[in-house]
């Protein structure tokens, strides 16, 4: 007679409470168990599942809602489509004809400080993110008393777009608000890049970063506030990136 | 402050105890802690230990007051031996502890102490922060952050046995008892030559009548000693405990139980209880006290009863080493700080209650932040309109919107403005890394007229005390948060 | 200039650099540099003319000059002439088929590589399938030592990667033991650190020292730091079995990542006076197609002949492993799974080619054009190719690094399938922890609380 199909017991480690004690100390997915030298099917399953969020992610647009809220007009870049956007980076640094037509129309010209968001790879990180980030930030400006010039989003945008609004505007100091590369453990994390007067050929060590804002990393409330401390640092010494860091050793 | 070099900063620590004095000092590394892209976060990464000076027995005018010249003078030479000038210190803490810490002038001396011992060195009592102090000068509160579990330290030094029980790091509750080794005196023919005050309900209630001169044998001591072991360990292991337990209580009990994964023993008589001890009234008499026959005691009544031990980092100076090397913390990196406000010294902390987590519970909190403020100026007065005369903690809420931060900015400015007008000062101590969006939330709201000290990443609870430095380079503030320090003195 | 005649029309070739780019197969990092062949027909002209390109050609055109790029000096240099000049007059394409040649061992293709430059053997990979480059790599066996011994048939190595979003030791420790109770980790107990700070470093090689010392695991530690950080850490009494660094193809990609060779001979020199390790192997060198475009280094030359040159570069230094990590730069160097798939297969034959102890990162990230389904592919192909060793990644979801990689179980399953096993000692050492035995993981794997 052949034997019933039996499913093997629960695994129950040496240790549960070590068990627990371990996997509470690291974000990484330990203690996950095994069906033969396989993951368990939940376990693999949740791994697709924050893998299928994190491809989303690089296809999600920032809302028009969004965006209406905090009074921001939209540019693009010539990034044409997502493929392109991926495989082209050098196109997600330059503005469309018309972009640089409605930025000169409608920006004011010679700002302090110049706010910039583009979803990057990541819309839904600013979907998540700048709206916390922006009102702290105006705050933090204010407190400073800098001004801003007028903000605006900039669709398929990458980082060193920077140079090019710079050059436009001429802007003193730009701060790009820009969407993350997602990652498993989030999805919608933003970044915010930093230039004191970005011009075309600035180098990258020029500009300087805060990264990882999102719920689970730095709050996007007291990310903001820091950004403007950082603003004016940069003002005051009118350096950024590696200069300032030189500046103030 | 000056520092020693660029991430150094040179503290001491001094612990005035029921029978000795010891001082040790020790620098602490800052370093950044964060990676690139982020904001920048200094922490204490490194204590090292440059001087420990020998045990002085403390000394005493009579009985009840501590010999303050005297005691200057050993520090002094102290000093002198350390090869470091007052001047030279940036931070530490004098401690009175034990017995001695209920003596009338005990306050005074440590404000005298305070003066000689250096620019930044706080001045601070209590059984609590003895506790606590000893237990991370045990090494507790890492031990409790590795095995993620509750490590309870018990430092039994002369007068008290002084427990801290430590969950991931943290400290969560501390309770004291008369049980020490010179509680009470005897010589080496087991005569008894004092017996502490403090005990004597506690023996009575045993039916240990004893008094000075009689003389007992050495199995009579070792059951005294047994008893009081167990009625202190049963009640902290929570198992049940005696009916005279609480008679070698001082002060509150434990706010709570807790399943304690690990327990260390350190203090003087901790130090006797790792060490090989002969069963006679002759082999342990060496300090004319019970201290050593306590030893085996705790030893044996922690073996019945099951308890985990583990082995402290330090023994007799756990808690000099934690005064001197744990009793700082740093702030968040992202404040909000009128540096014209620091340094601040004593302040009082009030905690505001949050009703709920989550970003709503900063709403609608004027009510509850006047209320507050009314009942801080209830305790701990007003002698100058415009000065911060305690702070506010503000406690963990997870997520929070920069709207909400603004709605609690909001509350607490109206709450001021209601309860003290003429007041333009605001101390503020966060859990939460939140300190600059809340501080500059309500110096915008307040027209930039109100001056604000507001921190963030740091606990304090409702009656600590809290001692804020000045930031060497902007970047990190040094903090001191005192558990009851003064605190019947205050109130 | 070269010409030839495809379907009718006429291809012509200006120098060997174009020559090299458009033979190669379809990468988006060339069509990002401007050089990929326009077209399928385009490339397959250029095969056709490469395939008839003689190995001594190659050499007399250097792609980039000996007296302008030290790298180019240390491939020229490291030529052994006469097992050059035995071969010199062969095409690539007769090469190709040497190589291929039943009769060709791993013995004899390791005669002739001291006689190959690295361009010559990007040219032959140029030519060769996907099933080509695995057959191929098969053949070469390429042991190396440090305190154990890896590369030996049959044997599949892993690298251990507990990395820690913010370094804690604690949090490092739980997934180091989690690779452990899988068996994985007999190549290196290797972390990426955050903080790149001396004390950071110091503090992370004591630690998994500490763990390979209490249970007397036969493996070597490394902290992938910038080389200037672990050679201060190793000054300050660190206990590092390796040192570690990443490889660009040319001089000034390598100054991108702030090395030159005299850097490099002075770590050198370094983890031979001072490392903790016994074996002669002390050197951990991490490659990956496209990261000399990435930081506009790349002479106009394709990432392959770059990634190439890398190798040529590693073999100086003799090291313990070499690891190509394939998918983490992105879509604009490796689109999609297709891309990924053939490079490290490439990236593998190449290295072994330079008879250097390759590994690879199978791994990707989550704006490219792949899932783990083709992690899997990768994974199987490479072993069956013989490579030295896989990168183990909790759940291959890196928390610190935000990528993916392969797994513990994947490489405990690669093992399973393809019947490999870790390196002897560990295996042994396993045996004795009761993880593993000869039918493979025992009940007791995958518990990481076996080390608590």
């Amino acid at each position: 007679m052949e034997d019933i199909p039996r499913l093997p017991t629960a695994w129950r480690p040496r240790s549960t409470e070590g068990l627990e004690r371990l996997q509470s100390s690291t974000p990484a997915r330990i203690g996950v168990w095994r069906a033969g030298t396989r993951p368990t099917t939940g376990q693999m399953l949740k791994f697709r599942c924050d893998h299928a969020s994190a491809v989303d992610a690089v296809y999600s647009e920032v809302s028009e809602e969004l965006l209406l809220e905090l009074g921001l007009f939209t540019v693009e870049t010539q990034y044409g489509n997502k493929e392109i956007y991926l495989k082209r980076p050098d196109r997600g640094r330059k503005l469309t004809d018309e972009a640089i037509d409605t930025i000169t129309k409608k920006c004011k010209l010679n700002p302090q400080v110049q706010i910039v968001v583009s979803d990057g790879l990541s819309g839904s990180a600013i979907e998540a993110n700048l709206t916390d980030c922006y009102l702290s930030l105006l705050d933090s400006l204010a407190v400073h008393g800098l001004e801003a010039g007028t903000p605006f989003f900039v669709k398929g945008g990458r980082v060193a777009c920077m140079d090019q609004i710079g050059e436009l505007l001429q802007a003193e100091v730009l701060v790009l608000f820009i969407g993350e590369r997602p990652g498993l453990v989030s999805s919608s994390s933003m970044s915010a890049y930093m230039c004191y007067r970005p011009r075309f050929g600035t180098v990258e060590s020029d500009r300087m970063v805060i990264s990882n804002i999102h719920p689970q990393g730095t709050f996007p409330a007291e990310a903001g506030a820091y950004i403007g401390d950082l603003l004016h640092t940069i003002l005051q010494h009118k350096a950024s990136g590696v200069k300032l860091d030189s500046m103030r050793k | 402050m000056i520092l020693v070099d660029n991430a150094w900063i040179l503290s001491v620590g001094i612990d005035v105890g029921t029978s000795t004095t010891k001082l040790i000092v020790s620098r602490l590394r800052i370093d950044q802690v964060s990676g690139p892209g982020a904001i920048p976060k200094h922490e204490i990464v490194g204590r090292e230990l440059l001087y420990v000076g020998p045990l002085h027995g403390t000394p005493l005018l009579s009985e009840e007051e501590i010999d303050g010249s005297a005691l200057s003078e050993i520090i002094r030479e102290e000093y002198v031996k350390a090869g470091i000038r007052a001047a030279d210190i940036q931070t530490g803490a004098v401690i009175v502890t034990g017995e001695t810490a209920t003596k009338g002038n005990a306050s005074t001396i440590v404000r005298l102490l305070a003066e000689q011992a250096g620019d930044f060195v706080v001045a601070t009592a209590g059984a609590e922060l003895e506790g606590i102090l000893a237990g991370k000068g045990a090494g507790a509160d890492g031990r409790s952050r590795v095995l993620k579990g509750v490590v309870a330290n018990i430092d039994v030094g002369g007068g008290t046995a002084n427990v801290a029980f430590f969950r991931n790091g943290q400290w969560i509750d501390t309770v004291t008892f008369h049980v020490g080794g010179r509680v009470i005196r005897m010589n080496e023919r087991g005569k008894v030559l004092k017996v502490s005050p403090h005990i004597v309900p506690w023996l009575t209630v045993n039916g240990f009548l004893i008094t000075p001169g009689q003389i007992l044998k050495y199995g009579q001591w070792e059951e005294i000693c047994n008893r009081m072991s167990r009625d202190m360990l049963r009640y902290l292991a929570g198992q049940e405990a005696s009916l005279t337990w609480h008679q070698l209580l001082l002060g509150p009990a434990l706010a709570n139980r807790y399943p304690v994964e690990e327990w260390t023993f350190s203090g003087g008589v901790g130090e006797l209880m790792g060490k090989p001890l002969p069963e006679s009234l002759d082999g342990s008499s060496a300090y004319g006290d019970i201290g050593p026959i306590l030893a085996r005691s705790l030893a044996r009544a922690s073996e019945s009863l099951g308890l985990n031990l583990g082995l402290p980092d330090q023994t007799t100076r756990a808690t000099v080493i934690g005064a001197g090397t744990q009793s700082i913390e740093l702030s968040g990196a992202t404040v909000f700080v009128e540096e014209s406000m620091l340094p601040i010294r004593n302040l009082p902390v009030l905690k505001l209650d949050l009703a709920e987590s989550g970003s709503s519970s900063f709403m609608g909190m004027k009510e509850a932040a006047a209320k507050l403020i009314r009942q801080g100026n209830i305790w701990y007065g007003q002698s100058n309109p415009d000065e911060a005369t305690f702070a506010i903690a503000i406690g963990s809420v997870g997520y929070y919107s920069y709207r909400s931060i603004q709605d609690l900015a909001k509350s607490l400015l109206e709450a001021y403005r209601e309860e003290e007008p003429d007041n333009h000062k605001m101390v503020l101590i966060c859990e939460q890394d939140m300190a600059k969006a809340l501080g500059q939330s309500i110096y915008r709201q307040s027209g930039y007229e109100m001056r604000i000290v507001c921190l963030d990443e740091i606990r304090a609870r409702q009656g600590d005390y809290i001692d804020i430095g000045q930031a060497p380079s902007g970047t990190w503030i040094p903090v001191t948060v005192k558990t009851l320090a003064f605190h019947s003195a205050a109130q | 200039m070269r010409t030839t005649q495809l379907f009718g029309n006429a291809y012509s070739f200006g120098n060997l650099k174009e020559l090299f780019a458009k033979a190669n197969e379809e990468k988006s990092g060339d069509q990002l540099a401007g050089i990929a062949a326009a077209d399928a027909k385009e490339r397959m002209a250029a095969k056709l003319v490469l395939a008839d390109v003689t190995l001594a050609e190659i050499r007399n055109e250097p792609l980039l000059p000996a007296d302008i790029d030290e790298v180019s000096r240390i491939i020229e240099e490291g030529v052994d002439e006469p097992a050059f000049s035995s071969i010199a007059s062969w095409t690539v394409g007769e090469l190709r088929e040497y190589i291929l040649h039943q009769g060709t061992t791993g013995r004899h293709i390791e005669r002739i590589s001291f006689g190959l430059t690295s361009e010559i053997i990007a040219a032959v990979t140029k030519l060769m399938s996907n099933l080509d480059l695995v057959q191929a790599a098969a053949k070469i066996e390429v042991l190396t030592t440090c305190n154990t011994t890896i590369g030996q048939r049959g044997v599949l190595a892993s690298r251990a990667q507990p990395n820690h979003p913010s370094d804690q030791v604690p949090g490092m420790l739980a997934s180091l033991y989690e690779a452990l109770s899988y068996g994985i980790g007999d190549a290196v107990l290797g972390i990426n650190p955050v903080i790149d700070s001396p004390e950071n470093v110091k503090r992370l090689l004591e630690a998994t020292k500490e763990v390979m010392a209490k249970w007397e695991i036969p493996t070597q530690n490394c902290v992938l730091a910038h080389i200037q950080t672990q050679m201060q850490a190793i000054r300050q009494g660190a206990p590092a079995d390796m040192v570690f660094q990443s490889l660009a193809g040319t001089e000034a990609g390598n100054r991108a990542f702030g090395i030159d060779l005299s850097l490099l001979d002075e770590a050198d020199e370094l983890i031979r006076a001072q490392g903790s390790s016994t074996g002669a192997n002390r050197w951990y060198f991490e490659t990956g197609q496209g990261s000399e475009l990435s930081s506009e280094s790349h002479a106009g030359i394709d990432q392959l002949t770059l990634e190439s040159r890398c190798y040529g570069l590693a073999r100086k230094y003799k090291p313990f492993i070499v690891n190509t990590v394939v998918g983490f730069i992105g879509p604009e160097y490796l689109y999609d799974s297709k891309q990924v798939i053939r490079a490290g297969l490439e990236d593998h034959f190449m290295g072994k080619m330079h008879l250097l102890p390759m590994g690879c990162d199978v791994c990707y990230t989550n704006h490219m054009q792949t899932d783990q389904n083709d992690m899997d592919n990768l994974g199987l192909l490479l072993g069956a190719a013989g490579v030295n060793f896989l990168i183990g990644v909790p759940m291959a979801d890196d928390c610190m690094l935000n990528y993916q990689s392969t797994s513990f179980h994947d490489i405990a399953t690669l093992r399973d399938v393809l019947r490999r096993s870790p390196a002897p000692e560990f295996a042994e050492w396993l045996g004795k922890m009761g993880i593993m035995n000869q039918n493979g993981l025992t009940p007791s794997a995958g518990d990481p609380t076996l080390f608590t």
